[in-house]
């Protein structure tokens, strides 16, 4: 179902790992609660379990942001491709 | 909570009404594609908005009443931490699509696909999957509306339309508004919401900056929200003083105060308009002051001391011990040439019926100084905090509702027991076995009334008084010193 596109060059399989890691690892931050359920350290006054979770919206973005440049590295544009 | 007609907030929320409902008509010709009547145009907007206008509709449709009204109601009634999971949620929905909805897009732009059922019916060729999907999605967005139109509600009444009255009075704005909505989302399809977007985006930043800017910076260390289900006096457990007739429609949201409670002299320079000196104080609720062209400032201490300071330099010249905590200013007068200073001694106010700072409860005194004077002291007394309540018999499980009763009514003026010492009134953690074992003479009808304590006949019921006595009792139990 649906037209395969053809690949123009080979895909980087070791940079689309590292981009698959890059999306694993806010799953694994923010889902594994017992990690960063804790007051302690409390930075400017907000609990660390308040901070920490806070810290992931910037930290999310960057990861998500350089998995996009990885794979279109890791794959040279397709013709028609979607972005 | 119906002060009549905010002007001011409805001239601001009718300003940007307009503006919403002039920008979404205005939307079915932003950006217009050459196939005006296709599906492609109305709900997606001609699948011509790029990652800009994009990044706007999606923070538009994320950042809503969701937001602004659920999550935090959830977090006020459950615990900032409970409604917290909004927050890693919306994060890791990110990396969660990014490796889907790329995918999703080129499929469905490929073969023209609008609605999720359109893909399930193209990629599994089954009419009743696709319309099982159409149904789902129309129903898991019913309570969304709901929750939307709950929140125009909210906003409607805030600034005084269409709260009371009539179903009609009360709806009929909130219909108004529901039906332009829905009339240029009909007209314009996708391209309204995404036009709207940018405002909604706008006023969302402003949202933020005002409560993590202009909120904190003004300091407020209590507020008060309307409490729309007031009975007045009702002893509704758990509520501060409730029962003791402190209620005054409002809940007290108070966020405990930063430093610890402090009291400070401080003399003021008023044209150089700053700080000259200070003395800091051991608690809050000091006396008043006396000035004199002597150039001495007289000021009674909440722990019973007073004072003459050096009016220029603050140093300390003379004191004398009170025998209990001083409230009041001095006076000064001269008679037959003869100077005296007289200062009238006593404990007392808001602050002194639950809480003292010293271990005297000499009664209210006026004493008279003069230099030269003679007249000894009299022997102060000392205030009773020995000898912590035991023996009251009481059902541990009672402690619990008993704690929500004693908070509401009495914990204002008697502290915590056996924690606080006890102003003016006494502390029951340091009162006689028997007094609380009998608590229920005291509670109802009591012989206290002429003092100032209320009759809480009709308030609390004998049920309540077990309940009482486990709290008070359980509590005196649990700060004991484990060697005694």
């Amino acid at each position: 179902v649906g037209s395969r596109q053809i690949d123009v060059g080979t895909t980087n399989k070791p940079l689309m790992a590292a981009a698959a890691v890059l999306l694993l690892i806010p799953n694994v931050g923010l889902l594994w609660v017992g990690s960063y359920a804790r007051v302690e350290p409390v930075v400017a006054g907000f609990p660390f379990f308040i901070w920490y979770q806070f810290a992931w919206v910037f930290l999310c973005s960057a990861c998500t942001a350089t998995a996009l440049r990885l794979i279109r590295l890791a794959r040279p544009r397709r013709a028609g491709g979607a972005r | 909570m119906n002060a009549g007609i905010n002007y001011t907030a409805l001239g601001v929320l009718v300003a940007l009404f307009v503006l919403v409902t002039v920008m979404g008509f205005w939307a079915s010709n932003w950006r217009r594609g050459e196939h005006l009547e296709s599906l492609d145009e109305w709900g997606l907007g001609g699948r011509t908005f790029g990652v800009w206008i994009t990044w706007f509709l999606i923070g538009g449709d994320i950042y809503t009443a969701y937001t602004f009204v659920a999550v935090p109601a959830a977090m006020f009634a459950t615990g900032a931490v409970a409604g917290f999971f909004a927050v890693p949620y919306t994060i890791i929905l990110y990396p969660i699509i990014f490796i889907y909805m790329a995918r999703l897009w080129s499929v469905s732009y490929r073969h023209g696909y609008v609605t999720s059922a359109d893909f399930v019916r193209g990629r599994y060729g089954s009419r009743e999957l696709s319309l099982a999907v159409s149904v789902t999605g129309i129903l898991a967005t019913m309570p969304y509306i709901a929750l939307q139109l709950v929140g125009i509600q909210a906003v409607l009444e805030v600034v005084g339309v269409g709260g009371a009255g009539s179903f009609i009075a009360k709806a009929l704005p909130l219909i108004i508004a529901f039906a332009l909505l829905a009339a240029y989302t009909h007209s314009a399809g996708l391209r309204a919401p995404a036009m709207i977007a940018f405002v909604k985006d706008t006023l969302i930043y402003i949202v933020i900056l005002a409560a993590i800017v202009y909120l904190p910076a003004q300091g407020v260390p209590l507020n008060l929200t309307p409490e729309k289900a007031l009975t007045h006096n009702a002893p509704t457990p758990g509520k501060f003083a409730a029962a003791a007739g402190w209620n005054v429609g409002f809940v007290l949201n108070g966020t405990p105060p930063k430093a610890p409670a402090f009291g400070r002299l401080l003399a003021w320079d008023p044209v150089k308009q700053k700080e000259a000196w200070r003395v800091e104080h051991v608690a809050p609720w000091n006396g008043g002051t006396l000035t004199t062209a002597g150039n001495l400032v007289f000021q009674g201490t909440a722990e019973g001391r007073f004072v003459a300071y050096n009016a220029t330099t603050g140093e300390k010249l003379w004191e004398s011990p009170t025998g209990t905590g001083v409230v009041a200013a001095a006076s000064t007068y001269m008679l037959d040439g003869e100077q005296y200073v007289s200062i009238a001694v006593g404990w007392g106010g808001v602050f002194g019926i639950s809480q003292r700072v010293t271990e005297l409860q000499s009664p209210g005194t006026v004493y008279t100084f003069a230099v030269g004077g003679k007249a000894p002291l009299p022997t102060f007394v000392k205030y009773q905090t020995e000898g912590l309540l035991k023996g009251v018999k009481y059902d541990p499980k009672d402690v619990d509702e008993g704690t929500a009763i004693y908070v509401a009514a009495c914990a204002q003026c008697h502290g915590v027991p056996g924690v606080d010492k006890g102003g003016n009134v006494r502390n029951l953690g340091y009162v006689s076995t028997e007094t609380i074992a009998n608590l229920k003479d005291f509670v109802f009808k009591g012989p206290f009334r002429d003092q100032g304590m209320p009759d809480f006949t009709g308030k609390l019921k004998e049920e309540d008084i077990p309940k009482l006595q486990a709290f008070i009792q359980g509590t005196a139990d649990a700060i004991r010193p484990k060697s005694n």
